[in-house]
């Protein structure tokens, strides 16, 4: 995760205006006792085969995950929301929920704006396809017309620093420069909301650095943002709000600094953490 | 599951220019989405199903020259085969090879495309996984793909049929104007079972692999290698087999595209609104089981 604070990574322009006050800023998102239940079938792949084999003896073969339990929460717009938690902790089941892909099991979440999505590795993309097409798949997919993704489409490719590689199928890049893509996609497409689940985490230094500044300047400009990350330095750099979940259940939201603590003591390992960023 | 599902309602809020869309999404009980956002956020993506439909058939090489040969030479191929196995079984076509190898080729040609419908749409959720997984968008746009993916794989072989027609010295008239509701009467059937196979597989992942079996029984079961009135006359006295016959969709489908193609001439009404019925039946049906089920995809992929 790129920040501010690393020195390799100090963005130039870090010196702007001051953030507005999100208090003083309408309604983004407001999640009231969300729940999300994943029901999978016991094997792994559900078949025809198995499930006629299955019918005589009539096993149970749903198994129930309760991903997400009873959270409550609301953020207004120029917030950026750290989220931090362990593995399998829910987060990116609830930032999936907030995207509207994964309907709630109970609760009620309401979204104020545009939602673009900078979810694990990647925006949606095929492998087979290249660069250019996934990013314009991508946008037509989230109902923008040719004409607005094409207008987007040099900025994004700006962005990335891709080359001639935006011609060629993913399936050829490395992770970090799926990673670069799905940055530069996600921040270009002027969301209300921008939603980022480890997603920032690749690319060399440069491109980190360049992040880094793009992220702030989002920031600045007042955008609402969520960020799922384990790289705490960034989620203190960034976040002015946090929340900290736990095997689907919320522990406790507030302040960053006294949050990320609380959740530092709680994993016991304390300052080694910030050894492992970016790792 | 159906207490699962989610209503996503859009209402604009404030003044018209600055207007902030607002969604909420909460479980509610009935089956279907609103459709009638739901269908407007189909038709403003329809572009994505066209731009996917054209990466398909790039990923596949398709879109070489080489690929577009096969996609002709294939069925092309076999309907070689099917004309030599039909000449053993039942002797020489009375009015000569070519004519006889029409038939045969018009009704391929037509069931491929049918086929090609159903067999991209079967995997085209199970395959979309990251897609489905990190963006909202409506999942029938994914069906609709792979049905324009096989109308693009369609029409070059409707060229070489029309050069195999003229050769063979088989005439065109108005009455070919019965094509065009054919055509739209067999597209809305196959997307209805595209629809309907799309989300099986979502359930039953070996949906995919066991329909290339039940397609090659179906080809037989449809009048490719016969047509209708060859079945009228040579199961005359065998009515329940003729009735088998008479119970695949493709019978009146496929069978009213040859009457026009190879008699010229208006279609049977019958077969007409026999087809209709089942167009309407397979939309219906597969339009309502994948609204009814992709809110769920995203859980199970
Ligand atoms: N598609 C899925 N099907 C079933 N269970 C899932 C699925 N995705 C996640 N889970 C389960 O839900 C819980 C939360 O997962 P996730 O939201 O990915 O956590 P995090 O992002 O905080 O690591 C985990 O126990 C995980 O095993
Ligand atoms: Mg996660």
């Amino acid at each position: 995760m790129p920040t501010a604070s690393d020195p390799e990574v100090r963005a130039p322009a870090a010196e702007g205006p001051p953030r507005p006050d999100p208090r003083d800023q309408p309604l983004a998102v407001r999640v009231d006792n969300l729940s999300i239940t994943y029901r999978t079938s016991v094997e792994k792949v559900p078949t025809l085969k198995s499930a006629i084999k299955r019918a005589g003896r009539r096993e149970r073969t749903i198994r129930e995950i309760e991903a997400v339990r009873d959270v409550s929460w609301s953020i207004n717009h120029g917030t950026v929301l750290g989220v931090v938690g362990a593995n399998g902790a829910g987060k990116s089941t609830m930032l999936r929920a907030i995207a509207g892909i994964l309907p709630p099991t109970r609760g009620r979440i309401e979204v104020h704006g545009r939602v673009s999505t900078l979810l694990a590795l990647g925006v949606g993309f095929n492998s087979q396809l290249t660069g250019r097409e996934n990013v314009i798949l991508g946008g037509l997919a989230q109902g923008k017309t040719e004409a607005e993704v094409q207008a987007k489409y040099e900025e994004i490719a700006d962005f990335a620093e891709l080359g001639e590689f935006m011609d060629m199928p993913m399936k050829s890049y490395s992770s970090g420069m799926y990673q670069r893509l799905a940055f530069s996609v996600g921040v270009h497409m002027d969301p209300d909301i921008l939603l980022v689940d480890e997603a920032l985490s690749a690319g060399d230094a440069r491109f980190k650095r360049k992040a880094a500044a793009k992220m702030d300047e989002l920031c600045r400009a007042a955008r609402t943002i969520i960020l799922v990350s384990h790289g705490m330095a960034s989620v203190r750099e960034m976040a002015n709000h946090c929340l900290w979940l736990h095997k689907g259940k919320l522990m406790d939201q507030g302040d960053p600094e006294a949050i990320i603590g609380e959740y530092m003591r709680f994993l016991e390992v304390g300052e080694e953490a910030f050894a492992m960023e970016d790792v | 599951m159906a207490v699962m599902d989610a209503e996503a309602q859009v209402a604009n809020k404030g003044g018209a220019a600055d207007s902030v869309p607002v969604h909420v999404y909460e479980p509610y009980a009935a089956h279907l989405p609103p459709l009638k956002t739901y269908l407007r956020d189909l038709w403003q993506r329809r572009r994505f199903a066209y731009r996917m439909a054209h990466a398909t058939l790039k990923g596949r090489n398709y879109e070489t020259v080489f690929g577009q040969l096969w996609l002709v030479i294939n069925p092309l191929l076999l309907a070689a085969v099917y004309f030599m196995l039909v000449t053993v079984l039942s002797g020489s076509p009375e009015d000569g090879a070519m004519k006889g190898f029409t038939v045969i080729l018009s009704g391929l040609f037509s069931y491929y495309y049918t086929r090609n419908i159903i067999q991209l749409s079967s995997t085209c959720i199970t395959g979309g996984g990251k897609m489905i997984m990190n963006m909202a968008f409506p999942k029938a746009l994914l069906p609709l793909s792979a049905l324009f993916s096989s109308f693009m794989m369609y029409w070059p072989t409707l060229v070489v049929y029309a050069v195999a027609h003229f050769a063979a010295g088989r005439a065109v008239g108005l009455a070919f104007a019965w094509l065009v509701p054919i055509f739209v009467v067999q597209t809305v059937f196959s997307f209805g079972c595209g629809l309907f196979f799309a989300a099986m597989a979502v359930y039953f992942r070996d949906t995919a692999s066991l329909l290339p079996y039940a397609l090659r029984i179906w080809i037989y079961l449809s009048p490719v290698l016969f047509t209708v009135s060859q079945a009228k006359q040579k199961l005359a006295g065998n009515e329940w087999l003729l009735w088998i016959f008479k119970a695949n969709p493709l019978y009146p489908i496929i069978g009213s595209w040859n009457q026009v193609i190879l008699e010229n001439r208006a279609p049977d009404g019958m077969l007409m609104l026999y087809g209709s019925a089942w167009a309407v039946v397979a939309l219906l049906g597969g339009a309502w089981f994948f609204l009814s089920r992709e809110r769920e995809f995203a859980y199970r992929i």
